[in-house]
């Protein structure tokens, strides 16, 4: 008797879990990777930033602001020892040259270095027939992959982390291909419009980093006397990546 | 004078007279009688046919006629007493002193005639009537014809007299019709002048109707264009006939008698008014008249203690920054321009001197108050939404008969305005001032913008001047209620920067703020129009909160329009900000301190805006259903338009973090495409305020 309680209780728990977790999945409108976070070289790391759409709600992505950083408390990012760049060839999105300031036909990627933090702005077309289609798979757009490298040769950490509070340095918008009613013969909103998918009660954009499977994580190490004056050493990684070998130091 | 001592001659040849005159007309063109040194007793008729009388009695009986007929012969009628004179005749009489006798008026105790075709002129004596005339005559000259008998006297006859007084207490009785006209002057000295409608006269174009303290008519003569009235003598006079009915006719008004006139009926004159004592418009508590002035000429006061007391109505306003002067020195109205009188074509003070304002309280003010009304082109009472200076005084003397100060203290006292509930206190007053010599206390509130009554009182009402507005931000508005992330952030300026729209506030840089009301989102401008366009603005920096209301910098709601320098009045109200689409009242907002004003402004409200629902962007649904509006987000440059220039500016200062610059759309300290998504999505619209 008792068991059954206690399975009836954990299928009940898994339930609410799931409906919660299926409930807030159905009102976002987006997830934003930063995926594929790769150290090439010690002082040179690439990701992507992909977004997939979560939603029927909108079709046609028009712009973005992303403002990301390290998960490290030892590195700061300054313009002085940090430069980031599109991966040429990298964007689904057609960010040809354009004249003027701000594209109409198609889309302009600002990626740039700031106090604290990296920026890519995304401005998009004026026409929605001009917008990326962004389908609602696990695929989605590459908006680009980005190479961040060191000016000073130091280090990269290899962890990224999105600022937040998401609704003051994030932000993602879609464009309307048709008009919005507030109520019948009640526009709101105009083709072509901008809407932010965000606001600051109702997170509408899911910002994720990848976990980043290439990086070097040891997850465990132990020294074992063996007499004579002998220690052995064990350690175990989760996941390697550019190791040529190991040094190890007594502390 | 008879006397046995007289030379027996003269006597005999006296007889003769008696005996053969009445039957003897003189027929010379010479002198055809001299009677020098003789006496004349004369029970029958005198005529003298032609010629001239050298020397007459002072006084002569029975009846006496002047009747030559030739054209060209002039002849002189002395000025001696008659009994009955009898003018006629074509030939031109003269009514003047016999050589070397006294001037004197020609005198008649029983009957002056003048008749026919006379020509008869008085250019040297006047003609004191104690019993009946007959004018049928137009007698020229600057003499009068007096009615002075100690009986009733009767006038008749269709002649013209240039002066006629009446001036015998036991009155004069127009009859037989009438129809005399006077030419020059009518002066009732004593008595009344018993017209009636059958029985009438005439006052000639231009003349002139004097009337004393004992005079009067009995009905209302018959007016040509003009006449003017003047008022003189020892006591009070109540207007009676003299005055027209028709409000065309009467030129000038002067006042000049002891008591000062009391109206009876509303007076309307057309030129000027002279008051040497004062004008009382209100017999009594039920009657109360108007005096109308039409022209632009100012009453004159030709002494301090004259005064209209009631009512005086101006229907010709100046707009010219000069003075409009009502009931006395010292009370007055002055336009800068037309504009500032809100269609107001006439104004009226009523002035009650010597009279406590009777409402709350209004036994602590000055003994004396004003009432001031206006009225448009069309009659329509105009009592709100203008500008104007209004200067005004009150006696301020030792005499405790005149003194109206209350003991209050005069440097203080200001004009107040009752608000229906209680006093307001114009403000901006510079102190009064005292006339010591004449012993008047006065002074001038400018903007005057509510008309009604006025007192004259120490400061310290409790009313206020307020308004209450609501406005809604279209940038920070998140999910009911706006962002204070600039506060938040202390990125809130303490003092208005030296861009649009703050900088149309004169006052901007003496605005310092160190510390910030909560839930402040942003500074705003309050702008007050008296017109849509063409008007002198007047601007409040002031904070718009999160719910919306619009407070004061020190965050106070409603915001005292006192303090910051704006005047009651009916005002277009414009909201202004950095970043968003002005707005404006479609109409006048009518901003005074009384209960009926505390209505909040909702500039969310499309009904109430210039341009309606165009003026602003649907934000969302309220609670009711009903839609909610907000000013619409993007106006970077402030040009009044949301175009390519606000999407460059805006997208130029992507990346900023923390700081206070317009291309922060959403208020929210941070600059990225969110911002940049409002202007674009506002591209094209523009404001409503011209």
């Amino acid at each position: 008797m008792k068991k059954t309680i206690y399975i009836f209780c954990v299928l009940f728990f898994l339930g609410i879990v799931s409906n919660y977790y299926a409930f807030s999945q159905s009102q976002m409108y987006a997830t934003i990777y930063l995926k594929d976070i790769t150290l090439v070289q010690p002082n040179q790391l690439e990701f992507d930033l992909r977004l997939m759409r979560n939603s029927d709600k909108w079709l046609y992505w028009a712009n973005g602001s992303f403002e990301v950083g390290f998960d490290s408390l030892d590195y700061k990012i300054t313009p002085q020892n940090l430069s980031i760049e599109v991966i040429q060839g990298t964007s689904d999105l057609d960010i040809s040259p354009i004249t003027g300031q701000i594209p109409k036909d198609n889309y302009l990627l600002t990626p740039r270095i700031f106090d604290g933090r990296i920026s890519i702005t995304v401005a998009g077309p004026e026409n929605y027939t001009n917008a990326v289609q962004v389908g609602w798979d696990t695929i989605g757009v590459r908006i680009a992959r980005f190479r961040l490298l060191s000016k000073d040769g130091s280090f990269l950490p290899r962890k990224m982390k999105w600022l937040q509070p998401y609704y003051y340095y994030q932000a993602c918008a879609f464009k309307l291909a048709n008009d919005s009613l507030i109520i019948p013969s009640v526009v709101i909103h105009y083709t072509d419009n901008n809407l932010e998918m965000d606001n600051e009660l109702i997170p509408r954009v899911d910002y994720r980093v990848e976990s980043n499977y290439d990086s070097t994580e040891i997850i465990n190490f132990q020294a074992i006397y063996i007499g004579q004056k002998h220690v052995k050493l064990l350690w175990e990684t989760r996941s390697e990546s550019i190791v040529k070998g190991w040094i190890v130091a007594r502390a | 004078m008879f006397s046995p001592d007289s030379n027996m001659k003269r006597q005999i040849l006296n007889i003769i007279l008696l005996i053969f005159l009445p039957v003897i007309g003189l027929n010379a063109q010479g002198i055809s009688f001299d009677n020098t040194g003789g006496k004349i007793i004369n029970n029958g008729t005198f005529r003298v046919r032609a010629g001239q009388v050298k020397s007459l009695p002072d006084t002569i009986g029975g009846r006496v006629e002047f009747i030559a007929i030739c054209n060209a012969f002039t002849q002189l009628i002395p000025n001696i007493t008659y009994n009955q004179l009898q003018i006629s005749g074509i030939s031109l009489k003269v009514i003047d002193s016999l050589p070397g006798t006294n001037t004197r008026p020609l005198t008649t105790q029983d009957s002056l005639l003048i008749r026919d075709n006379a020509r008869v002129q008085m250019f040297k004596e006047s003609v004191f009537a104690k019993g009946t005339v007959e004018n049928t005559v137009d007698v020229e000259g600057n003499k009068e014809v007096r009615m002075v008998g100690n009986n009733t006297q009767n006038m008749f006859g269709n002649g013209k007299y240039p002066i006629l007084n009446i001036d015998n207490p036991q009155n004069v009785n127009v009859i037989k019709n009438g129809g005399f006209t006077v030419k020059n002057k009518l002066e009732l000295t004593r008595g009344v002048l018993n017209n009636n409608t059958g029985n009438n006269f005439s006052m000639a174009d231009s003349s002139v109707i004097v009337r004393h303290s004992e005079g009067s008519l009995a009905e209302e003569p018959l007016f040509d264009k003009n006449v003017d009235l003047e008022y003189v003598g020892t006591s009070e006079i109540f207007s009676g006939k003299e005055v027209p009915t028709d409000t065309t006719i009467v030129k000038d008004l002067w006042v000049e008698n002891v008591g000062g006139l009391t109206l009876t009926k509303n007076v309307t004159v057309k030129n000027k008014i002279v008051v040497s004592t004062k004008i009382n418009t209100e017999p009594d508590s039920l009657n109360k008249y108007i005096l109308t002035l039409t022209s632009n000429i100012d009453p004159v006061y030709t002494s301090a203690e004259a005064e209209i007391e009631g009512s005086l109505r101006r229907t010709y306003l100046k707009f010219d920054s000069t003075v409009i002067l009502f009931n006395n020195r010292y009370t007055y109205a002055l336009f800068a321009n037309e504009s500032t009188a809100n269609g107001a074509k006439e104004l009226t003070f009523r002035v009650k001197p010597r009279t406590f304002p009777p409402f709350l309280n209004g036994n602590a003010k000055v003994k004396r108050y004003i009432t001031i009304s206006a009225k448009d082109s069309n009659y329509n009472p105009v009592q709100f939404g203008l500008s104007l200076v209004v200067g005004y005084g009150w006696r301020n003397s030792t005499d405790a008969q005149k003194d109206e100060n209350n003991g209050l203290t005069i440097n203080l006292l200001k004009l107040q305005r009752w608000t229906g509930a209680d006093w307001y206190d114009q403000q901006n007053d510079a102190p009064p001032q005292v006339d010591v010599v004449n012993e008047w206390g006065f002074n001038s509130s400018v903007n005057i913008s509510a008309l009604g009554d006025f007192a004259i009182g120490m400061p310290g009402n409790t009313l206020k001047l307020v308004l209450m507005s609501k406005v809604i931000l279209e940038g920070p508005f998140r999910y009911g209620s706006m962002s204070f992330d600039l506060k938040q952030k202390n990125l809130l300026p303490s003092t208005p920067p030296d861009i649009y729209p703050y900088n149309l506030d004169p006052r901007r840089p003496t605005y310092v703020v160190p510390n910030f009301p909560d839930s402040i989102v942003d500074w705003i401008v309050l702008e007050f129009r008296n017109k849509v366009t063409g008007s002198k603005s007047k601007y409040i920096t002031c904070f718009v909160k999160s719910d919306g209301r619009v407070c004061g910098r020190d965050g106070s709601y409603p915001i005292n329009l006192f303090y910051e320098g704006v005047d009651s009045g009916d005002y277009y109200v414009a909201v202004r900000h950095r970043n968003h689409l002005s707005v404006i009242t479609e109409n006048p907002v009518h901003i005074y301190p009384d209960a009926i004003s505390q209505k909040e402004i909702d500039f969310s409200r499309p009904e109430l805006l210039l341009g309606r629902e165009n003026a602003l962007r649907i934000m969302g649904l309220n609670s009711d259903g009903s839609l909610l509006f907000g000013m619409i987000a993007g106006d970077i440059n402030g040009d009044g338009i949301i175009d390519d220039k606000d999407l460059v500016s805006t997208w130029e200062d992507r990346d900023y973090e923390n700081e206070y610059r317009t291309t922060d759309v959403s208020m929210s300290g941070f600059f990225n495409t969110r911002d940049f998504n409002f202007v674009w999505n506002n591209k094209g619209r523009k404001t409503f305020v011209p």
